[in-house]
C-alpha cells in the first residue's frame, strides 16, 4: 500500500516535473526555428558584412585588413554621392507624388457616386502585384521612341516627342522611371487609404456636418487627422522602399542610365559587390545605406511625434 | 465531422500534406557523371542535341544545367565560399562582361583552373602522309614516321627544330584567349570570335542613290549617310536615321576603340582612356550624334524592336556581330527585310585600324576545386572542339569558330538570299582573321562608365558649341576620367600593383 502510494507520488512528481519543464521550455522551443533562421540567414551575415567592411577581400582565403579604407573611399567617391543624390532625389519625388495620389484615388473609389468600385479598386491595385522588373520591361516598350504608345500618344499632340528619347535625357530617364515606380505603387497605397476611410466614424461627419462644415471642411479636419496613422506609415514604408530602389532602373537601363540618372544606391553596391566583386567595399556602402535610411526614418518618427501623434 | 478551423484551413492542410508526401515519394533525380551550367537557351539547346553522342563515346552520363543570369552570381558565390567537388558544376559558360569578377584574385586564387598545360597538351594536328592537304604555318605530327611538319605554303616540309605539333593553343585564333586570360595565364577556351560588320537597308540607300559599299573611311560613312538622311528628308520621311548609335552609353564607342586597338584597361591595368586615338574617336563620335552632321539615333537593345526599326526603316545601319544575324533571321519577318540588306565592313579611321571589331563572346571554363578536371578538359573538347560540337553549333546558328581551320568549311563560301547573294559567312571569316583582341579586367566595367560620362559631355558640348574646341575639352575631361579611374583601381586592387600609372 505505503509502496502504491509511493509510486503514485513519484509519478505524479515526476509528471509535475516534466510539465513545468515543458512550460518552461515550450516558449523557447516554439521561439527555435525562427532563432535559427533569424541568427544564419540575419544576423550572421550581418555580422559578417560589418567585418567585410573593412577588409579587402578576393575569395575565401584572402581577406586583408584594411580598416577604414572603404569608408575613407566612400566619402571622396563622387559616384557614391551622384548615386546618394539621385536615390534621395527620387525618393522626395516618389513621395511627394504617391501620397496624393493614392489618397486621392482612394477617396474618388469610396464615393458611392462611382460605378464598379470593385472592379476599379481591382484594377488600380493589380498593378501591385507584378514586379519592378516586369513593370521595367513594360515601361521600356511604352517609351520606344517612334514606336512606343506613350511616345505615340505625345507625337499625336507633339509632332517632335515621337522621337523622345527618355533613355538618353537623364531628365527624361528620371521621369521614366518616376512615372513606372507610381504605376507600381499607387494602387498599393490606395488600398491602405481605402481601409482608413472606411473604418472613419462616420458620426464624425454628421456632427461636422451639423455644424455646418463643407465638403473641403471636413476632409481637412475629420478625413485626414482620422487617416494619420496610414499615412505615416505609407510615408515610412516609401521611404525605406524609395532609399533601397533597384531592380526597377536596374532593368531599365540595364546599367547606370544616361549622366548615372538611373543610379541608385543599392545599384552601386550591386555593381561594386558583384560586377566588380569587391565585396568589402560594397559592404561599406551597404552600412552607409542603413545608416542613411536609420537617419531618414528616425526625423521622420520625431517629426511625426513632435505633431502630437505616435506613429 | 466538422473540422475547428473550418474547411479553407483543412483544404490547405491537405493540400500541404499532399505535396509534402509526393515530395518525399519522388525519386530522387540521379546524379550525372558530369555537369554543365550554361547561362543561353541556345547553347544549352546545342549541348543537348550531342549530349547522346558523348555519352556513347564516354560511357559518362552529362546534365546541361541551363543556370540563365544567376550563372555569375550562383558561380562567384561557390568560388567565394572555396566550394569543392560535387557542389560545383564540372564545367561552366561565362559571358565576357561578367568574366571581369571572376579575374579579380591572384593568379593561383582565381576561381577556374589555368587551361594552359591542357590546351598545349591536346588537340595535336596530324597528318597521314606530306601529301595531305594543309595551310602555311600549320604544324603537324605525320602518323606514317611520327616526325613534325611544317607548311610552308605549297608543302609539308620536315622540321626537325619543332618540338611539337599544332596543339589546341595554335588551332584557336589568339586574340580570343585575351579575354579570358590573366598575366598570360588563360582560364576559358572561346566559344566565338563575335566578328562586327555593319548591315544596311540596301534598297533604302539605293533608292536614295547611294552606295554604302564603297564607304572605307568613317568619315566617307559620315558624308553618304548625312546624305541618305537629307534625301529621305526632301522626300517627307523625317524619322529615318542612319547608323545604330547611342549619344548616352559608350557600347558603341567601345567598338570603334577595339577597331583602333585600344582597351581603356589592358591586362596590365593600364589605362588607355586619355590615350590620342580615344580623344580623335570621342570626338568623331559625339558629332556623329549630335550636331548640324549627326547621322546616329540610338536603338533599342530589346531584339523584337531593334528588328522592327529595321524594317520599319527608321534606322538603316545596324552593328551586326555573327549573333545578331542569328537573331535577324530568327525574328525579323523574311519577306520585309530577304533581299533588302547588305553586309560591309567597318570603315576605318587610320590605315592600321581593323576593318571590323569585337563585340560580346563566352568561354568555358574549370572550377579549381571541380570533381576531376581531366574529365571536365575531355567534356569541352567535346562540347566546343570536336567536330561534332562544332558541326552542332554551325546547324544552330551563324556563329564563326574561334578555330581557325573550320573557316575553310566550303559552306562559308555559300551566298546568302538572305542578304541579296552575299556571300556573309565569306565575309565574316576574313574579319574573324583580323579581329582585335579585347582584354577585360574588374576594372574594365568601370572605365566603361566613366567614358560614357566622357562621351556625354562630348555630346552636350557639340550641341551647345559645335567642334569647335572639342578635341581639346575631350582631352580635358579623358584625363580627369583617367586619374579617376587609376584611383579607382589602386583602390579596389587585392594585389599589390606592378604596373606604374
Amino acid at each position: 500500500m505505503n509502496g502504491k502510494q509511493g509510486d503514485c507520488s513519484y509519478s505524479a512528481a515526476r509528471r509535475f516535473t516534466l510539465w513545468s519543464l515543458q512550460r518552461r521550455a515550450a516558449p523557447y522551443l516554439f521561439l527555435l526555428p525562427f532563432l535559427i533562421l533569424f541568427f544564419g540567414f540575419v544576423l550572421y551575415p550581418l555580422a559578417n558584412s560589418v567585418i567585410l567592411s573593412f577588409e579587402k577581400t578576393a575569395g575565401p582565403r584572402l581577406t586583408r585588413f584594411a580598416g577604414l579604407t572603404h569608408f575613407r573611399f566612400l566619402l571622396h567617391d563622387w559616384l557614391f554621392w551622384v548615386a546618394v543624390l539621385n536615390t534621395i532625389g527620387f525618393a522626395i519625388a516618389f513621395l511627394c507624388l504617391q501620397i496624393p495620389a493614392s489618397l486621392a484615388l482612394a477617396l474618388l473609389l469610396n464615393s458611392p457616386l462611382v460605378r464598379f468600385r470593385n472592379f476599379f479598386r481591382f484594377a488600380f491595385f493589380s498593378s501591385n502585384l507584378v514586379g519592378q522588373a516586369f513593370a521595367a520591361v513594360l515601361f521600356t516598350l511604352l517609351l520606344v521612341p517612334r514606336a512606343g504608345l506613350v511616345n505615340r500618344m505625345l507625337g499625336a499632340v507633339w509632332p517632335s516627342l515621337l522621337e523622345l528619347d527618355w533613355k538618353s535625357d537623364p531628365r527624361f530617364a528620371r521621369v521614366a522611371i518616376l512615372m513606372a515606380a507610381l504605376w507600381l505603387s499607387v494602387g498599393y497605397g490606395m488600398i491602405y487609404f481605402l481601409a482608413a476611410l472606411q473604418a472613419v466614424d462616420q458620426e464624425l461627419y454628421d456632427a461636422a456636418r451639423a455644424d455646418g462644415a463643407g465638403a473641403w471642411s471636413r476632409f481637412w479636419h475629420v478625413t485626414l487627422p482620422q487617416i494619420r496613422p496610414v499615412t505615416v506609415f505609407l510615408i515610412l514604408v516609401g521611404t525605406v522602399g524609395s532609399l533601397s530602389l533597384f531592380e526597377l532602373p536596374y532593368v531599365f537601363f540595364q546599367g547606370p542610365g544616361p549622366q548615372f540618372a538611373g543610379l541608385t544606391i543599392v545599384q552601386y553596391l550591386f555593381t561594386q559587390g558583384f560586377g566588380a566583386g569587391d565585396l568589402g567595399y560594397a559592404s561599406a556602402i551597404a552600412w552607409a545605406l542603413v545608416a542613411l535610411i536609420g537617419t531618414v526614418t528616425l526625423v521622420q518618427i520625431k517629426i511625426f511625434r513632435g505633431a502630437g501623434e505616435h506613429p | 465531422m466538422e473540422f475547428p478551423l473550418g474547411k479553407p484551413i483543412l483544404a490547405i492542410l491537405a493540400t500541404a500534406l499532399l505535396s509534402g508526401a509526393a515530395l518525399v515519394c519522388m525519386p530522387p533525380t540521379p546524379a550525372s557523371d558530369l555537369t554543365v551550367w550554361v547561362f543561353a537557351d541556345s547553347h544549352a539547346r546545342t549541348y543537348r542535341s550531342i549530349r547522346d553522342s558523348f555519352e556513347e563515346e564516354t560511357g559518362r552520363s552529362l546534365a546541361i544545367d541551363d543556370v540563365g543570369d544567376s550563372i555569375n552570381i550562383r558561380l562567384a558565390s561557390l568560388f567565394m565560399a572555396g566550394r569543392t567537388g560535387n557542389a560545383l558544376p564540372d564545367a561552366a559558360e561565362i559571358e565576357i562582361g561578367n568574366i571581369g569578377r571572376f579575374l579579380r584574385p591572384p593568379v593561383t586564387d582565381v576561381g577556374f583552373l589555368p587551361l594552359n598545360q591542357y590546351l598545349e597538351t591536346s588537340g595535336f594536328r596530324t597528318i597521314d602522309s606530306p601529301l595531305d592537304p594543309g595551310e602555311s604555318g600549320w604544324n603537324a605530327r605525320c602518323t606514317a614516321d611520327g616526325k613534325i611538319y611544317t607548311h610552308d605554303a605549297s608543302h609539308w616540309r620536315l622540321n626537325p627544330n619543332r618540338a611539337r605539333p599544332d596543339a589546341w593553343i595554335d588551332r584557336i585564333i589568339p586574340a580570343r584567349f585575351t579575354p579570358w586570360s590573366k598575366h598570360g595565364v588563360i582560364f576559358g577556351v572561346p566559344h566565338d570570335v563575335h566578328p562586327v560588320s555593319l548591315t544596311y537597308r540596301d534598297d533604302l540607300f539605293r533608292q536614295a542613290g547611294i552606295d554604302l559599299s564603297t564607304a572605307r573611311t568613317w568619315t566617307q560613312f559620315q558624308d553618304k549617310c548625312a546624305a541618305f538622311q537629307d534625301y529621305w528628308r526632301t522626300h517627307g520621311v523625317s524619322h529615318r536615321h542612319a547608323l545604330e548609335l547611342p549619344a548616352s552609353t559608350s557600347d558603341d564607342l567601345v567598338i570603334m576603340l577595339l577597331q583602333r586597338h585600344v582597351n581603356v584597361v589592358d591586362d596590365r591595368d593600364q589605362i588607355h582612356l586619355a590615350d590620342e586615338k580615344v580623344v580623335k574617336t570621342i570626338s568623331f563620335y559625339a558629332q556623329l550624334v549630335a550636331g548640324a552632321r549627326s547621322i546616329g539615333a540610338p536603338a533599342e537593345s530589346n531584339t523584337g524592336i531593334w528588328i522592327n526599326q529595321l524594317e520599319q526603316g527608321e534606322i538603316c545601319v545596324f552593328w551586326t556581330p555573327d549573333w545578331r544575324v542569328d537573331l535577324l533571321r530568327r525574328y525579323a519577318h523574311a519577306e520585309a527585310l530577304r533581299g533588302k540588306l547588305r553586309m560591309m565592313p567597318l570603315p576605318r579611321f587610320d590605315p592600321d585600324d581593323a576593318p571590323t571589331s569585337t563585340w560580346g563572346g563566352t568561354m568555358i571554363g574549370i572550377p579549381r576545386g571541380c570533381r576531376d578536371p581531366d574529365k571536365s578538359w575531355k567534356l569541352i573538347e567535346f562540347l566546343y572542339l570536336s567536330d561534332a560540337g562544332l558541326d552542332a553549333r554551325r546547324n544552330e546558328g551563324e556563329i564563326v569558330s574561334p578555330l581557325m581551320e573550320r573557316w575553310n568549311d566550303p559552306i562559308c563560301q555559300k551566298p546568302d538570299p538572305f542578304f541579296g547573294g552575299q556571300q556573309v559567312r565569306k565575309l565574316y571569316v576574313d574579319l574573324a582573321r583580323q579581329i582585335p583582341p579585347r582584354c577585360v579586367t574588374p576594372m574594365t566595367s568601370v572605365a566603361q562608365i566613366t567614358l560614357s560620362i566622357v562621351l556625354g559631355d562630348a555630346v552636350q558640348y557639340v550641341r551647345n558649341r559645335g567642334t569647335i574646341g572639342l578635341e581639346d575639352a575631350c582631352r580635358q575631361w579623358l584625363n580627369r576620367a583617367t586619374a579617376d579611374v587609376r584611383r579607382r583601381i589602386d583602390h579596389a586592387s587585392f594585389e599589390k600593383r606592378d604596373a606604374t600609372p
